[in-house]
């Protein structure tokens, strides 16, 4: 296992150079002198070339590149001016925030989806079983945003349950409780869609396979209907769940970019849409870098769980 | 003496094994090791022996479909690789057939559409005249015709298989490989198969080389026979002499096993135990490949890698490779059980 | 057309058999679209007594003993008939009542011996559940059992094994863990269903012996399925013959395999290449193809492909009956032709 996990991590390195040459070249393909950006059009052409011999903008394009992972590595990733403030800084203080959300919010939707779509697998065709067909198809054919603004139509402003915007009070009894009163909206939109995937996947996963015939052996010992989806057929209809979840990861993260917008909560997907909104090409560099990697490693993440839940798998 | 039709001349194959993301060689799998034996034209050669003893890969190798890591192939006195250099030589003196023939054929054409597909490929019959071809072939395998509109998966597996049949004639071979092509139909099925094989190769003067694991099948259809054990051939001959008196301890046992479709027989008579250590073919035994299992085991089996010999008073084509067959309480052992099962 | 009940297999012996199969049909589908893949099959079993049922592809010898256990796969039915065990009706007892039967009174090595294990937990985890969580087995108990099972199906180094996941081990070696969890809970009745089909002749001959020996040692009624008439000869008591979904003929394995009283039964026996035959000759296949249970055939369903085959044979369903009192019950309408000089005749050699 160990070795499959090495192994498997050697082959992220190139895919992360590939992913640094991609933003790299963003910047180089997005129309537009990123001196004037950061000057602004009113800058005299000497400020603008001695800005340009301090970026390096001059030099050969793989010099560019070289002084740009240089600079990666040291963690610098410009300055962003939205902000006023270095990219890194603005990242990592909002990466936090992003990470909770999504956390909470792929926690949730495997933890209730595995839930709701094995509970269905239990009986199928029984009255649960559609009922949950239905929750499914809503939640899948409702948008996200717009999601988001029903519940804060009812539990924010109808109800006044929980706080519709922001991550915690301004005043100052901004304990635990507060935060989870601020992320259980913008969280239960994020999850709603991913949710609704993986108890799809998971209810017709185990529908798959509890035709194997090891499931037949098992009940021909007088195993127990619960035990068998339980311990026979969610173990075997867990790698596909898995690939799904993995995959919804991926629609988080850039589902957060909404969510984060509609209930203005500080995280990296609020920074990024100021951010193209005010064309500060360094921030959004600097965010689709940190997302991308995210990406890669959330995959190499769910590789190793794969693996875990099929054994055949650990000796390649 | 003729020149035989088909020849292995100490061929033997390995598949690499590779690991890690460089796919370093870490081993061979030695599938096929030092294996030697002809095939007369018109004959069946029957190839029995355990699972993964390596039958399939000879198969494979005669068509050019497994690299030769040794030895060399002659067909019909042509160097198989210069055949294989030639485009279009090899197909159209051998074929192959395989156990499932649902997994070879084209699940999206039709039965008709797969034959004339062939015909077309070598260039053998064009357009009216290649459906021609089809029902005359169909006539040969004996399908009728009207299956030619059928798709693979409206079919029996009998009917495949007569199908895949039909397929490998198409192109006129002169020798055939048939792998386990018995080995997943019904007894009652079975025979109409082989019947159809051992009239094509009558009429056609057609070779075959007849891999199974089904000993009961071999003794109806083989001239000569040849026994693989872990990649390397235990014992080789005419039929007729093997089962009469087999010489090696394995082909023994593997007679013993046959279940004999009759009571009074089959529960009266000895066996021979095989201990049940499938050989490694990832590391191969130095000496006797069969030593693990074998009874009669000594020293020198542990040491010494058998050679095929022929023993006085037995055909001189009847070749075993065991250093102890000569030995009387061998013999006796051996003769006991071939004697149970062929009762 | 004709349908008459068939009578029900006599007991032989004043014990009465364990499990007895009383006029079981079995379909899948519903309405229009439903197709009888058992029809009215009878079959009993004694305690230590070995049953052989035999038959070609797709006659309905996997689908009786689901069928008899409750695990007919979605969609699949029983009809008519009961199935007793120790003279208890099994039919139409809910999952809940079927669980203590299951294992315990009735174990089954399913047909696929490749696939029959989960891939996804070890050989030891498998073996032990029932054990542990409803035999009231202490963790340390049941792994103590499960060694002594292994080793006693021929498994080197058990206790090794109990931690190997199904895809380490090889065809036999799985073949045999399936075996050891089957009498794991010593049940009164085995069903073998194609035990040996995958393996290859040394191994089979191995397993078989294996399954016998273990019968004769714990008692079981032993129900051996397979379409391989040299595996029944070796070890069953009496032989059961299907065809199309029915049960064509019954008797001691000796008097079947001297003298059938079937015209399929002997057609099967005269299509078998034997090993002892000692010239290339011809074989003997049934001619034609079984049929297609969704294409059922009129009258006796051998007709198209029987040689014996009259008038009657195309309108009427012959009933299984033992005319001679012998025990060796047949459904055919010109047994008394057939009976005993049927292979004198045809099968010379
Ligand atoms: N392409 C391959 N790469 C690596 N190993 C292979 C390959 N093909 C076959 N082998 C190995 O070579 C050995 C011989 O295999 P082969 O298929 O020839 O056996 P066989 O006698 O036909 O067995 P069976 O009766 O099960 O078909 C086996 O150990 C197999 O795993
Ligand atoms: N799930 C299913 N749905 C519909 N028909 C089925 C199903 N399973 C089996 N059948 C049909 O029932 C008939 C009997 O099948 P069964 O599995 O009992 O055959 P068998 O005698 O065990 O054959 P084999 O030797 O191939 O295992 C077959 O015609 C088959 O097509
Ligand atoms: S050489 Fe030795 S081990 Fe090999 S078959 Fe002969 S007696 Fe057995
Ligand atoms: S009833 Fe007729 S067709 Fe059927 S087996 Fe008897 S003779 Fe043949
Ligand atoms: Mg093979
Ligand atoms: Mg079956």
């Amino acid at each position: 296992m160990l070795s499959f996990i090495f192994n498997r991590g050697l082959q992220i390195v190139p895919v992360i150079i590939g992913v640094t040459l991609a933003t790299f070249l963003l910047a180089q393909i997005i129309p537009g002198d990123p001196a004037d950006v950061l000057l602004g059009s009113m800058a005299s052409e000497e400020a603008r070339q001695q800005l340009r011999v301090a970026l390096g903008l001059n030099e050969p394009i793989y010099v560019q590149y070289a002084i740009y992972l240089k600079n990666l590595l040291q963690g610098d990733l410009g300055q962003s001016f939205t902000f006023a403030q270095p990219v890194t800084q603005v990242i990592v203080e909002r990466l936090f925030n992003t990470s909770l959300l999504a956390v909470a919010a792929i926690l949730l939707a495997s933890v209730a989806g595995v839930a709701a779509g094995t509970w269905a697998a239990l009986r199928p065709g029984s009255v649960r079983d559609q009922g949950l067909s239905v929750i499914v198809l809503f939640f899948n054919s409702m948008p996200s945003f717009w999601l988001g603004l029903v519940l804060i139509l009812i539990f924010g402003l109808h109800l006044r349950l929980l706080p519709i915007g922001g991550m915690q009070d301004a005043t100052g009894s901004s304990g635990i409780g507060s935060l989870v009163a601020h992320m259980a909206l913008p969280t239960i939109t994020l999850a709603a869609w991913s949710l609704a995937v993986i108890a799809r996947m998971t209810r017709s996963s185990i529908l798959d396979v509890i035709n194997s015939d090891y499931i037949r052996t098992a009940r021909s010992r007088g195993v127990s209907e619960v035990r068998i989806v339980l311990c026979h057929a969610l173990p075997n209809a867990m790698p596909s769940v898995i690939t799904v979840i993995g995959m919804q990861m991926g629609f988080l993260l850039s589902g957060a970019v909404l969510t984060e917008t509609v209930f203005s909560w500080p995280g990296i997907g609020l920074a990024m849409y100021q951010a193209i909104s005010t064309r500060d090409i360094p921030l959004i560099q600097g965010g689709i870098l940190v997302l991308a990697v995210a990406f890669v490693l959330i995959n190499f993440a769910v590789d190793i769980l794969y693996a875990y839940f099929n054994p055949k798998i650990k000796l390649g | 003496m003729n020149t035989p039709a088909i020849q292995l001349k100490n061929v033997s194959v390995r598949f690499p094994i590779r690991t890690g993301i460089l796919r370093r060689v870490v081993g061979e799998v030695h599938a096929v090791d030092d294996i030697s034996f002809e095939i007369n034209e018109g004959e069946t050669l029957g190839l029995v022996g355990e699972s993964g003893s390596g039958k399939s890969t000879t198969g494979r190798a005669l068509m050019g479909l497994a690299p030769l890591t040794a030895g060399s192939v002659a067909c019909f006195g042509r160097d198989l690789k210069q055949l294989k250099l030639a485009s279009g030589a090899l197909p159209r003196i051998s074929q192959i057939v395989f156990q499932d023939p649902y997994a070879s054929l084209n699940p999206r054409m039709t039965i008709g559409e797969t034959l004339q597909e062939v015909l077309e490929v070598h260039g053998l019959a064009k357009g009216r005249d290649a459906k021609q071809r089809v029902d005359m072939l169909l006539d040969d395998v004996g399908l009728r015709r009207d299956l030619a509109e059928r798709h693979p998966h409206a079919l029996s597996g009998g009917q495949r298989q007569r199908v895949a049949i039909a397929r490998a004639l198409a192109i006129e071979p002169k020798f055939i490989v048939l792998d386990e092509v018995v080995s997943a139909l019904d007894v009652s099925i079975q025979g109409q198969i082989v019947n159809l094989l051992q009239d094509l190769q009558r009429d056609r003067k057609l070779t075959y080389l007849f891999i199974t694991h089904d000993l009961s099948i071999v003794r109806h259809v083989s001239h000569s026979l040849v026994v693989m054990y872990g990649g390397q051939v235990m014992e080789k001959g005419p039929r007729k002499s093997i089962f009469a008196a087999p010489l090696h301890p394995y082909t023994s046992a593997l007679l013993s096993a046959v279940p004999v479709p009759d009571p009074k027989i089959e529960r009266m008579r000895p066996r021979i135990d095989v201990r049940s250590e499938p050989p490694n073919p990832l590391a191969p035994l130095t000496g006797c490949r069969f030593q693990k299992s074998c009874l009669f085991a000594s020293e020198i089996c542990r040491s010494e890698r058998p050679q095929l010999q022929s023993i006085e008073g037995h055909d001189p084509q009847h070749l075993a490779a065991c250093h102890h067959m000569r030995e009387p309480r061998v013999r006796e052992a051996l003769s006991r059980a071939a004697r149970g099962a062929l009762s | 057309m004709i349908l008459a009940q068939s009578s029900p297999l006599r007991p032989i012996s004043a014990n009465g058999p364990v499990l007895e199969l009383k006029n079981l049909g079995v379909a899948y589908g519903r309405g229009a679209a439903s197709v009888q893949v058992v029809h009215d099959v009878s079959l009993a079993v004694e305690r230590g007594e070995a049953l052989g049922i035999v038959g070609e592809s797709g006659c309905g010898k996997s689908q009786t003993m689901l069928a008899a256990l409750g695990l007919l796969p979605r969609g699949g039915r029983i009809t008519s008939g009961q199935v007793l065990l120790e003279g208890q009706d099994l039919v139409g007892r809910s999952p809940r009542q079927m669980r203590p039967v299951r294992g315990r009174e009735i174990a089954l090595i399913s047909q696929d011996a490749l696939t029959s294990l989960n891939p996804a937990m070890t050989i030891g985890k498998q073996m032990a559940e029932p054990m542990i969580h409803y035999g009231g087995m202490s963790r340390s108990a049941a792994r103590q059992r499960c060694t002594e099972l292994l080793d006693l199906v021929g498994i080197p180094g058990a206790a090794a094994r109990l931690a190997s996941y199904p895809h380490e081990l090889s065809g036999g070696m799985r073949q045999r863990a399936l075996i050891a969890m089957a009498i794991s809970a010593n049940p009164k009745v085995l069903i073998a269903d194609e035990p040996t089909t995958a393996l290859d002749v040394t191994t089979q001959s191995q397993i078989l012996r294996l399954i016998d020996s273990l019968r004769k040692e714990l008692g079981m009624a032993l129900i051996l399925i397979t379409h391989d008439l040299g595996v029944v000869a070796g070890v069953a008591d009496r032989v059961a013959v299907l065809y199309a979904g029915r049960v064509v003929e019954t008797a001691e394995t000796e008097t079947l395999f001297a003298a059938p009283r079937h015209p399929y039964t002997k057609a099967l026996l005269d299509s078998i290449a034997r090993i002892e035959d000692d010239v290339a000759e011809r074989l003997n296949p049934i001619p034609g193809l079984p049929p297609d249970p969704r294409n059922p055939v009129s009258g006796c369903a051998f007709h198209p492909r029987c040689e014996y085959s009259r008038e009657i044979c195309r309108n009427a369903l012959p009933i299984l009956e033992d005319g001679t009192g012998a025990q060796h019950p047949v459904r055919c309408h010109v047994d008394p032709f057939v009976s005993s000089s049927l292979r004198a005749v045809g099968g010379a050699r």
